[in-house]
């Protein structure tokens, strides 16, 4: 469960990115979070990721005070949270497999049961052929299919991510879309952030609109209404 | 345990890539570390030297007294003998015939004096006076010389100490030096583990983002550190604590004369290997200590 309350944010340069923002969101929910550029979706995501401290309000994840949260603490909330970016953010000298096993090496998972997982996940992101490719050589979709296949291979109980079918071409974004609900119905959260209007027309969940750093429309239908 | 385990294979692991990665700049590193190491524990060496000279040359503090050869009868010798006595730092006095005397020369000198043995002894008699502060010994011995009937005194430290005050000199400059150096490898040190933390920021980043804790992100580096520190003392420990045995033998366990007697290779051993050994772990540490710091912090 995932829970904003007067959440307000602002950048040292004067900025107000999140005014009093107010949210829940159920364990195992799918949202979108949609609205112009510079209304302080980015923000809402790097909140959830730790990455960013709220300067008043309250955000919970699973019981956890996220805007209170140590530097060394951090790792360890993340383990939880699983975030894919626009710029899939892969280490180019690693291969696929070497990708998603990485994020488990780093938590000192035993190697065999790496190996087991890494198979697991490249069969559910369907990118098994490409296990010893090199990110350079992988289309845009595919790339992010690893990135996803990554984020989640810790099996964290939320998946967020920042517009990640920006840079790719409607077919691919179907693909990741399919991929992410996939992963939504084995029971993790989704928080996807989003510009792509025809996508949240086709596929519809919850939206959250934000303008300004306003919440301005919550609609437990979806699809995009103007406002 | 098993964690504990594989977390440690992949610290290892993660050091091994940073220093194959940045190996030039390690290897520069790890030979600065083996320079100043090594001249610490040559230093080192020399200042026990110096020392155990010190010592052997205090234990060797006596003054020869040489009489006036005309001085025959043992009522002034007696009288002499008693004026030195009285003198405050002298701590004991031996006669010494001018037979004795010529066996002492024959000895020092060669059979070839053996002619003068007899009647044709031209020495004169003279006393050993032992002191009791040997750092004082110039002025007791000034004393003595003064005395009627005493024709010449000499004692054995004056050049010797000079040696030995030069050689602590030269020690000294020797650590100077050395520290120097030291420092200097603890910067190239610091630098290859910053260069490496620098190349591998997105690797950090990506690291912190799936959860890696805090811990095993530094790690690494600061393993790196330890290596480089920890190699940079074995070699110069290994030359030291093989070379100086060779050395030892190759002298026959003195430098210049029985005074000189060099420290037996046993004893150094553990002094002179634990204390480059220690030094080079700690520089190591420091280094990656310093260098890691808040580096790791900028981003949450
Ligand atoms: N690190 C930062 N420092 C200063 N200002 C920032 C920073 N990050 C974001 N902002 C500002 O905060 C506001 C909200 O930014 P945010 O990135 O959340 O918007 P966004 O909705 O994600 O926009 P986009 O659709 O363009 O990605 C913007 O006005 C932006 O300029
Ligand atoms: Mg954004």
């Amino acid at each position: 469960m995932i829970e904003f309350k007067n959440v307000t944010k602002s950048y040292p340069n004067g900025v107000h990115a999140l005014n009093r923002i107010s949210l829940e969101i159920e364990d195992g929910e799918f949202i979108y979070i949609i609205g112009p550029t510079g209304s302080g979706k980015s923000t809402i995501i790097k909140i959830l990721n730790g990455e960013e401290v709220p300067d008043s309000g309250l955000v919970m994840v699973d019981n956890v005070d996220v805007g209170s949260l140590k530097h060394r603490k951090v790792p360890q909330y993340r383990r939880n949270i699983g975030c894919v970016f626009q710029d899939y953010r892969l280490l180019p000298a690693l291969t696929v497999q070497e990708n998603i096993a990485f994020a488990l090496e780093v938590l000192g998972l035993p190697k065999k049961m790496i190996r087991k997982r890494v198979q697991e996940v490249l069969e559910l992101v369907d990118l098994k052929e490409k296990a010893r490719a090199y990110p350079d050589e992988l289309s845009g979709g595919q790339q992010q299919r690893v990135t996803i296949g990554r984020a989640i291979a810790n099996r964290p109980k939320i998946l967020i991510a920042d517009e990640p079918t920006g840079n790719l071409d409607p077919e691919k974004s179907r693909e990741i879309i399919a991929l992410l609900e996939k992963i939504n119905a084995m029971g993790t959260t989704v928080v996807m952030v989003t510009h792509d209007i025809v996508l949240v027309n086709e596929f519809k969940k919850r939206t959250i609109t934000l303008d300004q750093g306003f919440v301005v429309k919550d609609s437990k239908k979806g699809g995009y209404v103007s406002v | 345990m098993k964690r504990w385990l594989s977390l440690l294979f992949y610290e290892f692991k993660y050091a091994f890539l940073g220093i194959r990665k940045h190996l030039l700049l390690t290897i520069s590193a790890i030979s600065c570390m083996i320079v100043s190491l090594f001249l610490i524990g040559l230093f080192l060496l020399m200042g026990l030297h110096v020392d155990h000279f010190a010592t052997n040359v205090q234990h060797d503090m006596s003054i020869h007294v040489v009489l006036n050869q005309k001085i025959e009868d043992q009522e002034t010798i007696r009288q002499i003998e008693k004026e030195i006595d009285s003198i405050s730092n002298v701590e004991s006095i031996t006669f010494s015939d001018k037979d004795q005397e010529l066996e002492l020369m024959i000895q020092e000198k060669g059979e070839a004096f053996g002619l003068y043995r007899g009647e044709e002894n031209p020495l004169s008699h003279a006393f050993f006076v032992m002191v009791k502060d040997s750092s004082k010994i110039d002025q007791t011995a000034n004393k003595i010389e003064e005395l009627e009937g005493v024709s010449s005194v000499a004692y054995g430290g004056s050049s010797v100490r000079d040696l030995i005050d030069l050689m602590d000199i030269a020690r000294k400059v020797g650590y100077g030096l050395a520290v120097l150096l030291l420092v200097l490898s603890l910067y190239l040190i610091y630098n290859t583990i910053k260069t490496t933390i620098y190349s591998r920021q997105e690797e950090i980043a990506i690291m912190r983002q799936v959860g890696a804790s805090n811990a095993f992100i530094r790690i690494p580096f600061e393993i790196q550190g330890v290596l480089i520190g920890g190699i940079g003392a074995l070699v110069p420990c290994l030359l030291l604590v093989f070379g100086y045995p060779k050395l030892y033998e190759q002298m026959h366990g003195i430098l210049f004369s029985h005074l000189f007697s060099l420290i037996e290779p046993a004893q150094v051993f553990w002094t002179v290997g634990s204390c480059v050994v220690v030094s080079g772990l700690l520089v190591g540490i420091l280094a990656s200590l310093l260098a890691v710091g808040k580096s790791l912090r900028v981003n949450r």
